[in-house]
This record gives C-alpha cells, structure tokens and sequence, in this order.
C-alpha cells in the first residue's frame, strides 16, 4: 500500500482537488479502509469544532458596535490632533534649529564674496608678485576692452615694420 | 445595503460610505468575535482585536483588491492582529516582575494564570465549549487558525493558506495535523 494522503482526506471531502488528484485519492480511499475510517473521524471533528464555537457566548452587539464607533471617533479625533502634538512642535523647532545651526556654520566656513566687481588694485594685489600683469595694471585699459582684441597688436607696436611709415608717407 | 456583497460592501466603505461598514461589522462580528476568542483564549481581548481589526478595515478599505474574497481579506487582517496581540502580550510578560509577594530570589516566579477557568467560567460556557477551547489551547497557533477558518468560515486549504501565509500543501498540513490533534484531546476529555 502506497503512502496514505492523509492531507489530502479533508480537501477532498469539501471538494476542493482538481480532476487528476480526486482520481488519484479516492482510488486510495477505496481501497484503504484505514484512509476511509479517518475521512469519517476529520468530518466528526469538524462538525463538533464549528458546533461547540457557535456555543460560544458572544457580547450584546448593540454595546460592542457602539464601542466600536466611540473607538473609530477616538482615533479621528486623535489624527485632527497629531499635527499639533508637543512632540511634532518639539520636532519641528529642533529640525528649524539645525538647520540654522548649518547655515551659520556654512557662512563662517566658506564666507560669500562681497558684492560688485572687484576693484583692480585689489586683483594686483592677489596676483603672485612676479608675475607682470601688463596693461591690466592701468584701470583705463580694463574699461576699454575692446582693446584687448588687439591686445597682442597694441603691445607689439613699436615692433611693427617701418612698411606702416611708408604707407603713411605715401598718402 | 443588505442585498449588497462584501466585496461591494468594503468598495462602498473606501468612498466613506459609513453605513455600508456598518452593515459590514453586522454581518461579520460574532464570526469575527468567535475567531478572536478561539485564538486569543480571553473575552475582553477578543472584543478588543476584533474591534480593532474592524478600525483596520474602516482605514484600510481602499487598500482591499478584490482579487481575492473580503473574508479572506478581512480574517487575515484579524488573524494578524491576533498574532500580534499574542506577541506583544509575551512580551509584557517577560518586561513584568515576576518575584511573589514574598520577594525571594530563590524562590520560583509567579506562574501565568491558570488556562483552566474557574467555576463561574465552567457554568457559563458549558464543559464541552471548555473542552474545545482547552483543546485548541493544546495545538500550535497555526493548526489552532487553519481548523477555526475552515471548521468556522468554510475556508478552503487555499484561502487559509493566504491567511497564514505558506503555501497550500503547508496549509493542509496545518489543518491534517490540527484535526486530528483536536480529535485525540477531544477523545479523552
């Protein structure tokens, strides 16, 4: 005799195993009176078990519904209130606190630049000492940065070939 | 309203339809009361976690799909919240003093209460309703819901499988097992 499908039994009293498993476990049974006989005991006990639970006392149900709905009530009103809550204030001006605390700590650490443009006496003054900033130490010239296009010409002048001289001479 | 399924029913309770929750509590609060009861051992507690599992399903309506039945979806919540309740009432216990009276260390800690009721309890419920609440003390939390929800809701293996969370063979484990347990405490009673 093949292994007993005792879990079986119960699903397939209520019905509840396709085709192919139905064959297969009613075969058994019918040939397994041991199978038979426990079919019959698990009916028996849950019968007995779904009897004895209905004895069970119950509360008056008009009382537990309406102490249900004061609870419901209670726990709307309670969600109203939690935005006001101690706790949630408390929360709320420690995280406001925090994040003032990081701002000013941010201000201190990295101060922002003052505003407008800086003077050029002030760029000089940044500018590594040996390092010739040429033109750009008259403000003048910073004004008219057109120039600067051509500042590679402008600096060169005096270097330009006399042609330039002739050309003039010639008009 | 009372021509109306659960399934609606619950729909109708998502849009703030407080009277379809009414009727819902109407149909399901003994079965769910009882269920309570049966797991939890307690009347107060069971009033109280069934109560509670109604609250859920007034806040949670939205959330209930519809792929499965309301039953399934609602007994789950319950039992869950039983499981809970349990849990957390362990852990009261073990939080709670437990030296006697007389304060000696040696001595061993108070025991919980006693699972067997006293005479006015035996009077109330009958000693056959007491026999099967003890023998459904007696039998593991899991075996004790998969033979509530099948013996009480006519649950299938495949309903109480998604209440306990396991798959069907598991659940029909469960229940073999619960059954025949029960069969053999209720036997020597």
């Amino acid at each position: 005799m093949a292994t007993h499908p005792e879990t079986e039994l119960v699903p397939l009293l209520r019905g509840e195993l396709n085709r192919e498993e139905r064959a297969r476990v009613q075969h058994h049974v019918d040939d397994c009176a041991q199978c038979r006989t426990s079919i019959d005991q698990l009916a028996a006990t849950v019968r007995t078990v779904s009897q004895r639970l209905e004895e069970l006392p119950t509360p008056e149900w008009s009382a537990y519904r309406r102490e249900l709905r004061l609870k419901l009530a209670a726990r709307r009103d309670a969600r109203a209130r939690s935005w006001w809550r101690p706790s949630f204030v408390w929360t709320t001006l420690g995280a406001a606190g925090v994040a003032v605390a990081a701002l000013i700590i941010a201000l201190v650490m990295h101060p922002a630049p003052t505003g407008g443009p800086p003077q050029v006496d002030q760029l000089a003054l940044e500018e590594p000492v040996n390092v010739d900033v040429g033109l750009l130490r008259n403000y003048g010239v910073v004004e008219r940065l057109d120039l600067l296009e051509n500042y590679d010409v402008i600096e060169n002048l005096d270097q330009l070939p006399a042609a330039e001289n002739n050309h003039g001479t010639r008009s | 309203m009372a021509e109306l399924s659960d399934e609606e029913l619950c729909q109708n309770v998502a849009k703030g339809d407080t009277q379809a929750f009414e009727t819902l509590v109407e149909r399901h609060q003994a079965r769910a009361y009882r269920l309570a009861c049966s797991i939890l051992g307690g009347e107060a507690e069971a009033r109280d976690v069934s109560q509670d599992a109604f609250i859920r399903l007034y806040e949670s309506a939205g959330r209930f799909d519809g792929r499965s039945r309301f039953s399934t979806w609602f007994y789950r919540v319950l039992v869950n919240l039983c499981i809970d309740y349990r849990r957390r009432d362990k852990w009261w216990r073990r939080m709670l003093p437990l030296a006697g009276p007389g304060d000696d260390p040696e001595s061993p800690g108070v025991d919980p209460p006693s699972p067997e009721a006293g005479p006015e309890v035996v009077a109330i419920l009958g000693q056959s309703t007491l026999k099967l609440r003890e023998a459904l003390d007696r039998i593991s939390p899991n075996q004790r819901i998969a033979v509530l929800l099948q013996a009480q809701e006519g649950f299938t293996s495949r309903e109480i499988a998604e209440v306990l969370k396991c798959s069907e063979a598991t659940a029909r484990v469960h229940i073999h097992r619960g059954l025949a347990q029960l069969r053999k405490l209720l036997k020597d009673e």
